[in-house]
């Protein structure tokens, strides 16, 4: 199931933020976005989980057009977000926390079954099952945040940024288990802050500024372009016309 | 010491029904992140309900809720979706505004039908009374106040003891990360406004059976009902119900031992120690909003 994004103009009412963003996520990829504060990484994910609906343009998913569903059918669909800030419900259990990540789902036993496997294949949604999510560490919350994507049954994962604020331990083990995840078949499409680490562990890479694609292709490509090494500056890359 | 007790007793019975009248809008506040300030006319026009089924068709006040409640739980739904829902940006602001036209409206159709005398539930319960620790209690007091407790453990089934309710908890915890997993938010928020009218139908019942009441008793309601949510938290039904009890015995004690008209003030004077000490609220907890 292939993903593209055709001249996607999109934003929160105001201004667009998204000018023409067109890109293609191959199957059984993992696609990295990498670019600077603000170039609308974010918002190319929400558009896609619709969250936020495209003023132009269109998405697709496996040939159908999934603009314009709402977040429940895209979930329906198999495209599952874990978005850059914290998505637990603090006050409830982290075993809570998980089973809701079944909520569309109207078989009960499936979602008892569903968590079981969860509880073992993710220690750490076993072990601390009934504590407050919200007592939990920010690495252990993306952790959880993961394993309650595999209550669905997830053919694209979107994940934003989830490396941030993580301590290089966590990092390690949370870039582990984006690894993982890919390895089984489940096609990734990642923003990542870190530009050098998100481009290593990616099949492609997709540079943005400004709410526009500058730079794609195969990850090794993007990494070792010319003008890519100002990204590592923090600066950016404003592409010759 | 038998005055103090008086005061206590009679606190207790009218805390429970401004219990009922506060969780509904601090449920509305946790789940929609907005204030609802129509809820003091909403209850009075529950109040109005059961009064109108009383004196019209002589249907008892507790049967008609059977009525009144599913009535205001689609007007809660309509005004959620046809003013609220369409706010996006500066919701608490702009929420005031509209729910404060929608209370004038209510306010304004009230006074057309009913003129602006006082009115009172009048029932044969309000007639009887029982002897309690020296003082008569009559029994509409302990019936309203049966009622109000009734219908928070309902309150607190639905929303501990069902997946519905726990939908309506992650909504309110999280928004974005409860649309993210499928919850129709949108339609999470409506229903929570249809419940906070079915409740103040409730609890405008029951403060129409202990008190006398007329349209413009909404702003004293909405004043004190506010009071109440902010004492225990925006948001915190736990906290609304101690804040109900304790506001309604300090005002009650107030009263009885010492003056009657430093009863009302006396619950802005608690406010503003209480807030100036924990601006969150008795029970509030800023971590757990900010999220
Ligand atoms: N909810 C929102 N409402 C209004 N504007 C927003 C909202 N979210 C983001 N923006 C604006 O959209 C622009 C792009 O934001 P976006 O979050 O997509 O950037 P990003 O590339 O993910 O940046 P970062 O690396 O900081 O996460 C920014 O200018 C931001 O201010
Ligand atoms: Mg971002």
């Amino acid at each position: 199931m292939v993903l593209t994004l055709k001249d996607i103009y999109a934003g929160y009412g105001g201004a667009d933020i998204l000018r023409g963003v067109s890109l293609t996520v191959e199957q059984g990829s993992l696609t990295c976005i990498v670019g600077p504060n603000g170039a609308g990484k974010s918002t190319v994910l929400r558009t896609i989980s619709g969250v936020i609906r495209p003023r132009r343009g269109l998405v697709q998913f496996g040939g159908v057009t999934i603009n314009g569903f709402s977040p429940r059918r895209i979930l329906e669909m198999g495209i599952l977000q874990v978005p850059q800030e914290r998505s637990l419900f603090p006050q409830l259990t982290v075993q809570e926390n998980v089973r809701l990540g079944g909520f569309i789902l109207k078989d009960t036993r499936l979602v008892e079954r569903r968590l079981g496997a969860v509880m073992e294949r993710f220690p750490l949604v076993k072990e601390r099952a009934k504590e407050l999510a919200g007592s939990l560490s920010g690495g252990q919350q993306k952790l959880v945040e993961f394993a309650r994507c595999f209550m669905l049954d997830p053919k694209l994962i979107l994940l934003d940024e989830p490396s941030m604020g993580l301590d290089p331990q966590t990092f390690k083990q949370v870039f582990a288990m984006v690894r993982e995840i890919h390895a089984e078949g489940v096609t990734v499409l990642m923003v990542e802050q870190n530009t050098k680490s998100g481009l290593e562990i990616a099949t492609h890479g997709v540079v943005m500024e400004g709410g526009m694609v500058r730079l794609d292709g195969p990850s090794q490509d993007v990494l070792h372009h010319p003008r890519i090494g100002q990204l590592f500056l923090g600066g950016t890359l404003t592409m010759a016309k | 010491m038998s005055l103090l007790l008086d005061g206590i007793i009679s606190g207790i019975l009218t805390g429970g029904v401004y219990a009922l009248m506060a969780s509904g809008l601090t449920l509305v506040f946790g789940v929609l992140e907005i204030i609802n300030v129509a809820q003091g006319s909403l209850i009075v026009a529950g109040a109005f309900l059961s009064y109108a089924l009383l004196t019209y068709l002589h249907i008892n006040i507790f049967l008609g809720l059977i009525l009144t409640m599913p009535f205001m739980f689609l007007v809660g739904y309509v005004v959620d979706r046809v003013f609220v829902r369409r706010l996006r940006v500066d919701r608490v602001m702009m929420s005031i505004m509209v729910t404060y036209g929608v209370a004038l409206v209510i306010d304004g159709i009230l006074t057309m039908i009913f003129s602006t005398s006082y009115v009172h539930l009048q029932t044969a319960a309000l007639n009887q009374s029982f002897p309690l620790a020296g003082m008569r209690v009559p029994m509409i007091y302990v019936y309203v106040f049966l009622m109000s407790v009734v219908f928070l453990l309902a309150l607190y089934a639905l929303l501990y003891r069902t997946t519905f309710g726990q939908a309506l908890r992650a909504t309110a915890q999280n928004r974005n990360a409860a649309r993210l997993i499928g919850i129709d938010v949108d339609q999470m928020s409506s229903i929570t406004f249809g419940i906070c009218a079915a409740l103040a139908a409730a609890g405008g019942m029951g403060y129409g059976a202990i008190s006398s009441f007329h349209p413009n008793s909404q702003f004293d309601l909405i004043s004190r009902v506010l009071v109440i949510i902010v004492l225990g938290g925006m948001g915190n039904i736990g906290g609304a119900l101690v804040a109900s009890l304790l506001m309604l015995v300090i005002e009650d004690v107030v009263s009885t031992v010492w003056l009657p008209n430093w009863s009302t003030l006396i619950f802005f004077i608690v406010l503003a120690m209480t807030l100036a000490l924990r601006p969150q609220g008795l029970f509030g907890s800023k971590e757990a909003r900010q999220q």
